[in-house]
């Protein structure tokens, strides 16, 4: 007999598509149900926060937190879940990592907000106004939450016990995760912590088009909008930065099912020390086309040259996981004798 | 195979330190005794003496014993450096271990004089860091790991090729009592040589040689010794490295005459109806379907050439000897060997891609074929008839760089000048009335003693030399035009014969044109040159390892040798010297009959493999092979780079005792000694030439800041970029690391990896607002002490004015929110 189990699921700062992941599994949604009530799910259902907050610690027993935190109301609503849930589960990349939205961590509040209500061509704000935690208006105080300089994983405020990664979660690891729920609300039983759901190794270990892959150099670096690329080959052959070496697998290869490099939304595998670094060595070495003996320095660093961004293509998921998680102000506050 | 010792022995660490006070050069800047104290509070250290010279003999000897009697397992030296130091370095430790019981493997050395008490002047500030170089010693050694066994290896050789290289190898091994496959593709041993009729010695006038002598001679070596197989009219059709091995298909070609029974008699070429170009002379004569390609040729017999022979049967009837059975068949056996030998010789540059040459007129031949007119009759294919005016070109497509016209291969064959000189001196003695014409392009290149001899003989009688650039050679009625134009800055002709035009050109009148053409390397053994795993230069030569000097004949895959003509252009002396040399450069290998592994190599966890191969892609040395199970280090080839650890995505590889855990250990202790403020400088210095390079600014005298510590890292290229990103979590303030100068990294070329992914490094440092400052790369060779002296004061500098990386204070800030 299933006891049937509380779950949550919240929206930080994402783009609303792991809510979407969540509806996608169609009516697998009802296999859910049949185990768990839902009490709270902003995109879906009509439970206000203040609905959480009346419940007290440890009354809730799973609850799944989509998007990355950037903002005290973020912070609030990780702390209010850990603090409510037994289980809490870190739901797609921006959970798990930072996801795209972490690539802010190239900024801070001051940068993005210059940007994003000042420069953009489509921005009218004659009166250069920023947004203020508080302002006062003739009515009384209105009050926004503060803005972070820096993005953070789920892991980096709260205790997270699960994974779950993807930008968005694929249904094949939703139902994965869906299966611990009913296990849990079966027998009781659970992971042990930390667990990702997703595959132990990395995303080649199940690709089909390892086989054809030679050993050969990348020569020159092709972008993926430069080359029709051969659905039957190795990426890495065609020139084509693709992260699947340093991605978990576990993601069915959707990207690469439609011709696209794997761009690391699975995060990085277990013994990783650093997300984009590993990449970025592992590169580092294979692009450029050999015989450097032959070659000038310029020459020999021309197609590795050519990477001109290393934080978007080697961190497009897991800045705020990175050992640098944000852009730093070295030598800006020097040591005074 | 795995690498692993469950000895228990060796599980429970006794670690013996000697500390070597260098009678006062390490023990003036450097407190050694209070060292004593510290190793002496060392978990499992059991014996700890401080000398005050461990290299001289009644030292060593107490050394030796000492270690036996306390059953020490681990050996920590603190004293000179073991790359530089002249008396005390890490061969002369290893002959120590090697007395013992301990495993070579098991030591390691603080480095406290060269990089410490010589660059340190400050005596309390130079003890710390020696405290902190001990402990980083320490740390490393309690994880070392005993080698593996040795590997076994096949005692037969196999050569692949019977030029003069390939046989010379098979016989000074076989009569070092080696047992030899030697491999050939055409019907008769010789290669090359046997074509060419007059051979010389390059550094001896006037020793000269035919080949109808010596060819003959040189084969019998192999043929006649009982510890060579030779097999004729023989291929590799594959090969691949087995267990430390080498694991060959030879396919031997179908044996339709019997060597053995055969008389050479020659009735059955008489009857044969069949004719065929000869490949023995450049096409130029032909040969029958049976037949012997020239008189002299071993082994003594007849040849059926498959694709000319209609098998109608005529020899089979007239054979005296019964030796001809059409029915024969090819056959195929695999075999093992310990050692392969590449001596598969040289291509020559086609001719036919420089259309100025119009190759294919008649009269107009490359040097190879003329060798064949010299041997056969210098007349011209066209008519038949003695030619009056010879044109040698030389250069002929090579050397075609910079304002040379035409295609070509950059470099120079430096065998042509010699043998251009050999030919027209063989003209100028024997024919008498055939005018002779030499043009050059940028000089004679007559280097050796025996070239320019022949230069100064050929021009004392008289033979016309012209420098110009051929513009375009052209049939004539009665022979060949040559227009030659001059250079563009205005050379003239050497010979007052010929003037050049108004316009700059002049033409000759010739007969017979004979082209130098370049050797360049052969096609036919490219698969081969693949399935080794060897590394080929930018003509597709393969490379010989580094230091090249001192290796010759050794490939970047061990145990295989490329020889003679195979590895660069050669005459056939140059080629028999190469062949000696790779015997006796394998035979070590080969009587022991087992390698025995380096104390670093890469082990690949298939676990965590997923067969991306860009281990193998990076592999320098033909280690790593892809198999169902994952990538897979042999290490009996493993030369301990660790590129594949620098680049394996998923950190499947690692290498033993030089692991990640090692390396971040010895970071954790390396910096206790440095005062506040003080910016903690890592240099990370590859194992020969920057080491050594750190090493000579000690022994010269010049100072650093006593804030840096140094590794000895396998390559430059051994450090994986994450784990530099991770020392810098750990708080090292700047990083610098030091590879091999350009050209003489001794694994190809970890040197520019490194430097590629420090530049990518760089820009992502620069992206995420940590300073550039905080890691170099630059090219350290053992004569750049200062450049590194230099280097490290800089950054000393630039980092005091940075301030503490923030790195590590924003990682520990970072860690507090954890855990909520």
């Amino acid at each position: 007999m299933a006891d049937k189990k509380k779950i949550v699921m919240n929206w930080a700062s994402a783009c609303g598509g792991c809510d979407v992941s969540l509806l996608d599994i169609e009516e697998k949604i009802f296999s859910v149900l049949d185990i768990a009530d839902i009490l709270y799910w902003p995109v879906a259902m009509d439970f206000k926060r203040q609905d959480v907050l009346a419940l007290g610690p440890g009354s809730i027993d799973i609850g799944l937190f989509n998007g990355a935190v950037r903002s005290s109301e973020q912070l609030e609503d990780a702390l209010m879940l850990r603090e409510r849930c037994k289980v809490l589960i870190a739901y797609g990349a921006c959970a798990c990592f930072g996801g795209i939205p972490g690539l802010a961590n190239v900024s801070d509040r001051a940068g993005i907000f210059e940007v994003a209500y000042h420069e953009t061509p489509s921005t009218v704000n004659p009166e250069g106004v920023d947004p203020q935690t508080v302002c006062l208006v003739p009515e009384g105080e209105v009050t926004l939450p503060e803005f972070f300089d820096t993005v953070y994983a789920l892991n980096q405020v709260v205790r997270v016990d699960y994974y779950l990664p993807g930008c968005p979660p694929t249904e094949e690891r939703i139902l994965d995760a869906v299966n611990i729920i009913s296990a849990y609300a079966h027998s009781g039983e659970l992971p042990p912590p930390g667990t990702v759901v997703a595959s132990q190794k990395a995303l080649c270990d199940e690709c089909p088009r390892v086989s054809t892959r030679t050993g050969a150099r990348i020569a020159r670096i092709n972008r993926p909008h430069e080359i029709i690329a051969d659905p039957g080959l190795c990426f890495l052959e065609q020139g084509v930065l693709c992260m699947g070496p340093f991605t978990r697998g576990g993601c069915g290869g959707k990207c690469i099912n439609a011709n696209m490099p794997c761009r690391g939304c699975f995060g990085p595998t277990e013994r990783m020390l650093d997300p984009g670094a590993e990449a970025l060595s592992a590169f580092g070495s294979i692009v450029g086309a050999g015989g450097e003996d032959a070659l000038t320095i310029p020459e020999m660093k021309a197609a590795v040259n050519s990477i001109k961004d290393p934080v978007g293509t080697f961190y497009r998921f897991t800045l705020p996981t990175a050992i640098i998680n944000r852009t730093l102000k070295d030598g800006r506050n020097k040591v005074k004798k | 195979m795995t690498v692993e010792n469950t000895s228990s022995a060796v599980n429970k660490p006794r670690i013996g330190v000697w500390i070597c006070d260098c009678q006062g050069r390490v023990s003036t800047n450097v407190d050694t005794v209070s060292l004593v104290e510290r190793a002496r509070e060392m978990d499992g250290v059991v014996t700890v003496r401080r000398v005050d010279a461990l290299c001289n003999t009644e030292e060593l000897a107490r050394l030796r014993a000492e270690l036996k009697e306390n059953n020490i397992n681990r050996f920590l030296f603190a004293g000179c450096s073991a790359r530089s130091s002249l008396r005390f370095p890490e061969q002369q430790i290893s002959a120590v271990l090697e007395s013992t019981e301990i495993d070579k493997a098991m030591f390691e050395v603080a480095n406290i004089r060269e990089q410490c008490a010589w660059v340190h002047d400050d005596r309390k500030a130079a003890t710390a860091k020696a405290l902190d170089v001990l402990r980083m010693a320490y740390v490393r050694l309690k994880l070392d790991t005993p080698r593996a066994p040795a590997t076994k290896i096949v005692p037969r050789s196999l050569v692949i090729g019977g030029g003069p290289a390939g046989l010379q190898t098979a016989q000074d091994l076989a009569v070092l009592g080696q047992q030899v496959t030697l491999v050939e593709q055409a019907s008769y041993l010789g290669g090359r040589m046997c074509q060419i009729p007059f051979l010389f010695q390059t550094e001896n006038w006037p020793g000269r040689c035919v080949s109808t002598c010596v060819g003959p001679v040189q084969a019998a070596g192999s043929m006649f010794h009982p510890n060579v197989e030779c097999l004729t009219s023989s291929e590799v059709a594959d090969i691949e490295r087995v267990d430390g091995n080498f694991r060959a298909r030879l396919r031997l070609g179908a044996r339709f005459v019997d060597t053995e029974k055969c008389i050479s008699c020659g009735k059955c070429a008489e009857v044969c109806p069949e004719e065929i170009e000869s490949e023995f002379d450049e096409g130029l004569f032909s040969r029958k379907a049976i037949d012997k390609d020239f008189p002299r040729a071993v082994p003594d017999a007849y040849n059926i050439l498959e694709r000319a022979c209609t098998m109608c049967g005529k020899c089979v009837e007239v054979c005296p000897a019964g030796a001809i059975n059409l029915a024969a068949q090819a056959e195929e056996k695999e075999e093992d060997f310990g050692a392969v030998f590449l001596s598969t010789g040289f291509d020559t540059y086609d001719l036919s891609r420089n259309h100025e040459f119009n190759y294919g007129l008649p009269d107009v031949m490359s040097g190879m074929e003329f060798e064949r007119l010299l041997d056969r009759g210098v007349l011209r294919p066209s008519n038949g008839q003695t030619p009056r005016h010879i044109v040698f070109v030389l250069c002929a497509g090579s050397r075609a760089t910079r304002d040379k016209r035409g295609e070509g291969v950059s470099y120079c064959s430096k065998t042509c000048c010699g043998i251009t000189m050999k030919q027209v001196e063989r003209l100028g003695l024997t024919m008498n009335e055939t005018d002779i014409t030499v043009i050059y392009y940028y000089d004679i290149r007559a280097y050796e003693r025996t070239f320019e001899a022949m230069y100064d003989h050929v021009k004392r009688m008289g033979i016309d030399f012209l420098q110009g650039e051929i513009e375009g050679i052209t049939g004539s009625d009665d022979g060949v035009k040559i227009r030659v134009a001059r250079l563009e800055d205005g050379s003239t002709s050497a010979g007052a014969a010929h003037t050049f035009d108004a316009e700059g050109f002049v033409t000759l009148d010739a007969d017979l044109v004979v082209l130098a053409s370049a050797q360049t390397p052969r096609r036919e053994a490219q698969p081969l040159v693949r399935k080794l795993g060897l590394q080929t230069d930018q003509f597709g030569f393969p490379m010989e390892n580094q230091p090249r000097i001192f290796r010759p004949t050794e490939s970047f895959v061990d145990r295989v040798y490329v020889v003679g003509a195979a590895a660069g252009p050669k005459v056939v002396q140059q080629s028999v010297e190469q062949g000696s040399a790779a015997a006796m450069k394998a035979a070590p290998h080969l009587i022991k009959g087992e390698k025995d592994l380096l104390k670093f190599v890469s082990r690949i966890d298939p676990a965590a493999c997923v067969r991306c191969r860009i281990c193998e892609t990076v592999c320098p040395h033909g280690a790593i092979k892809i198999t169902e199970k994952g990538a897979l280090s042999d290490p009996a080839f493993c030369q301990g780079c660790g590129f594949c650890i620098a680049a394996c995505p998923t950190h499947a590889a690692e290498l033993i005792n030089f692991t990640e855990q090692q390396i971040l250990d010895q970071i954790d202790v390396a910096f206790q000694g440095v005062p506040p403020g003080a910016p903690k400088i890592l240099a990370l210095l590859c194992y020969w030439c920057s080491y050594c390079g750190a090493d000579l600014a000690g022994a010269s005298g010049l100072k650093l800041p006593v804030n840096y510590r140094s590794i000895r890292i396998r390559c430059s290229s051994s450090v994986n970029s994450a784990l530099v990103m991770e020392m810098f979590r750990r708080g090292v303030d700047g990083i610098f690391v030091g590879g091999c100068p350009p050209g003489s990294c001794h694994h190809v070329n970890g040197n520019y990896l490194t430097d590629k992914r420090t530049s990518l490094m760089q820009k992502l440092m620069a992206q995420l607002g940590l300073s550039e400052k905080r890691l170099k790369f630059d090219y350290i060779g053992v004569p750049h002490s200062q450049k590194f002296a230099d280097t490290i004061t800089a950054m000393d500098r630039d980092l005091r004015e940075l301030g503490p990386n923030p790195v590590a204070v924003n990682t520990s800030e970072r860690s507090e929110t954890h855990g909520r």
